[in-house]
């Protein structure tokens, strides 16, 4: 009986199987099915010993029970210990509540120090025993002892290992491991249906991977047309309250836009103010630019052209991108093209990552805990904003040599990495592949930026020197 | 045009004489005694903001060498050549090294 195994490759031991299921039946409130499993099985969900125990201290035989757990096998000296220091510490409670004083400080200072639990635990019990003793002893009746001891059963069962008890919902904690491991092999994950009767497997024909529509000049409205910089326009991002647009001029100043009316509110910088790049702060009252004229730093502005914040100084280097994360907690910034620089908002903290190759742009995902960095060397690496990761995750296939090519996260829960290419395709890859799980073409030059849509995992656009904008999508769409 | 993504180097740098693109370090300077058709040129041990040509094998005042020319990444502009393969042991030294025309360069402050 005990051998028995069970399930199709025969890892299942029967008997174990059988418990845990009547322990779900019990922790589900199915007590008379439970009940009735253990009799037609054969199988107690609590073990002969615990049973053995527990009866003992509900009796109250206090000899027997520290006896038993003694003879227990298969216990570490720490959880003997522990075990043992749970049951003095009713037993004292008790002796107390009958006056037995003497005895109850001959234990303490014989059984319970015995035990190396370590001298704090042994004085707050001492200290806590002294104030029951102050409640008055006849404020314990019997009622509340029964409370206690059941309550002192449960942390047993808490201490012990198995097989004597079991982890709380053991059942249920495998199922859910199983569909987690489901659903982190999910390659093209866009939904976050699960159900016990399937196994969790999302098709390609939900991800993103034909072209939908394509954007040229004149065949989508204008809405408005922003005219004021004197140089090409390297960058644009949109406050998060989604009324503002700001943009970069390729070496040159930041500009701010309303966009119902298309007005330019505010041009931070005078002329000789060079940009490289500008993040907003989700609060869309503040926003940060790095520059490399004619003081190099990082600038804080806010939405009405006053500045707030300036690293600046001599040994400031060029900051060539420049990104916060979706909650404001971190600053992230590019330092002479190898160095990333995270600074922590609240605490001042700053922590610096040294990559081999030069750092063309930079990416934060909707979660705030990974960033990736486009390099030189055609790889994208990803690391995390809290700093354990001593090496980052890399991602290859693109192609990357002479221009600046930027990527983005995308999909559910920032599952998926999106990234433009010399070769004019459109690549992205799964988190956790090296490798691209999806190559989108349709672009005729190089692909210069994509963006995922924050709302509809679904859909990513992207732009390429084609002078087009592509939206793509399912091809069930 | 996709935007050219260039490196800003910090000291003492050659620049590209037409677009002000850096090129390389004063301190990585190896040599001042190479000549080229146009005149003069410097032996660099590190280069950026270049694109490389294709390989080919040249015959150069020192023997024959496996070259490849070097461009400016941003205005294109041919500023030298670098060294891929040296065919006589006592040119191995060369090797993955660059030359940069003294006509293409501007600066060395």
């Amino acid at each position: 009986m005990e051998n028995l195994m069970i399930g199709p490759k025969g890892l299942i031991k029967k008997q174990e199987f059988v418990r845990i299921i009547i322990q779900s039946m019990h922790a589900l409130g199915y007590r008379k099915s439970a009940v009735c499993l253990e009799a037609e099985s054969g199988i107690l969900c609590k073990s002969v010993d615990f049973e053995s125990l527990e009866s003992h201290i509900l009796n109250a035989n206090w000899d027997d029970c520290i006896g038993a757990l003694n003879k227990l096998k298969g216990l570490s000296d720490e959880t003997r210990a522990s075990a043992l220091f749970i049951v003095l510490k009713q037993f004292l409670l008790e002796c107390l509540s009958r006056g037995e004083d003497a005895l109850a400080l001959e234990v303490l200072r014989k059984q319970v120090a015995g035990l190396w639990m370590g001298k704090e635990k042994v004085h707050n019990l001492a200290v806590g025993l002294l104030f029951l003793k102050e409640l008055g002893s006849n404020k314990i009746d019997n009622g509340i002892i029964q409370e206690f001891r059941k309550r002192m059963i449960i942390d047993l069962e808490n201490v012990l290992p198995p097989p004597i008890t079991l982890p709380e919902r053991r059942l249920e904690h495998l199922v859910e491991m199983a569909v987690s491991a489901q659903v982190d092999n999910c390659t093209y994950h866009t939904s976050d249906a699960i159900t016990l009767y399937e196994d969790h497997h999302c098709g390609r024909d939900h991800f993103p991977s034909e072209t939908v529509q394509v954007l040229e000049t004149g065949k989508v409205t204008q809405k408005h047309t922003l005219k004021s910089h004197q140089n090409p326009v390297s960058f644009v991002a949109w406050s998060p309250d989604d009324t503002m647009l700001l943009t970069c001029g390729n070496m040159e100043v930041l500009k701010l836009w309303d966009v119902e009316t298309g007005i330019c509110k505010h041009t931070y910088g005078n002329d000789g103010f060079i940009v490289t790049s500008c993040a907003w702060f989700p609060d869309s009252k503040r926003l940060v630019c790095g520059s490399s004229d004619p003081e190099k730093g990082i600038y804080m502005w806010d939405s009405e052209g006053n500045e707030i914040k300036a690293w600046k100084g001599v040994r400031m280097p060029k900051v060539s991108d420049i990104a916060v994360t979706p909650d404001g907690q971190h600053l992230i910034s590019i330092f002479s093209d190898k160095e990333i620089h995270i600074l922590n908002l609240q605490t001042n903290a700053e922590r610096v990552i040294s990559e081999q190759h030069s750092i063309t742009s930079l990416s934060v995902s909707g979660d705030n805990k990974f960033f990736i960095v486009n390099l030189n060397s055609q790889e994208i690496h990803m690391w995390d904003v809290a700093g354990k990761w001593v090496k980052p995750r890399k991602y290859a296939g693109h192609m990357q040599q002479k221009y600046v090519i930027r990527s983005c996260f995308g999909g559910l829960n920032s599952r998926f990495i999106a990234s433009g290419s010399e070769d004019s395709q459109v690549y992205v890859w799964n988190q956790l592949s090296s490798y691209p799980i999806e190559i989108l073409s349709g672009h005729l030059m190089t692909v210069n930026c994509v963006s995922w849509n924050p709302r509809r995992p679904q859909m990513l656009a992207s732009a390429s020197d084609d002078q087009t904008v592509r939206i793509w999508g399912p091809n069930c769409f | 045009m996709g935007r050219i993504f260039v490196v800003d180097l910090e000291g003492r740098t050659y620049k590209c004489k037409f677009c002000k693109t850096h090129l390389a370090l004063a301190g990585d300077l190896v040599s001042r005694g190479f000549h080229s058709r146009r005149g003069k040129a410097y032996l660099f041990s590190n280069a950026v903001n270049i694109s490389v040509g294709p390989r080919e094998d040249r015959m150069m005042l020192s023997g024959m060498h496996t070259v490849a020319d070097i461009y400016c990444c941003r205005c294109g502009q041919i500023v030298g050549w670098k060294y891929e393969a040296a065919h006589e042991k006592s040119q191995k030294y060369k090797e993955g090294k660059f030359v940069l025309e003294r006509w293409s360069l501007f600066g060395g402050k």
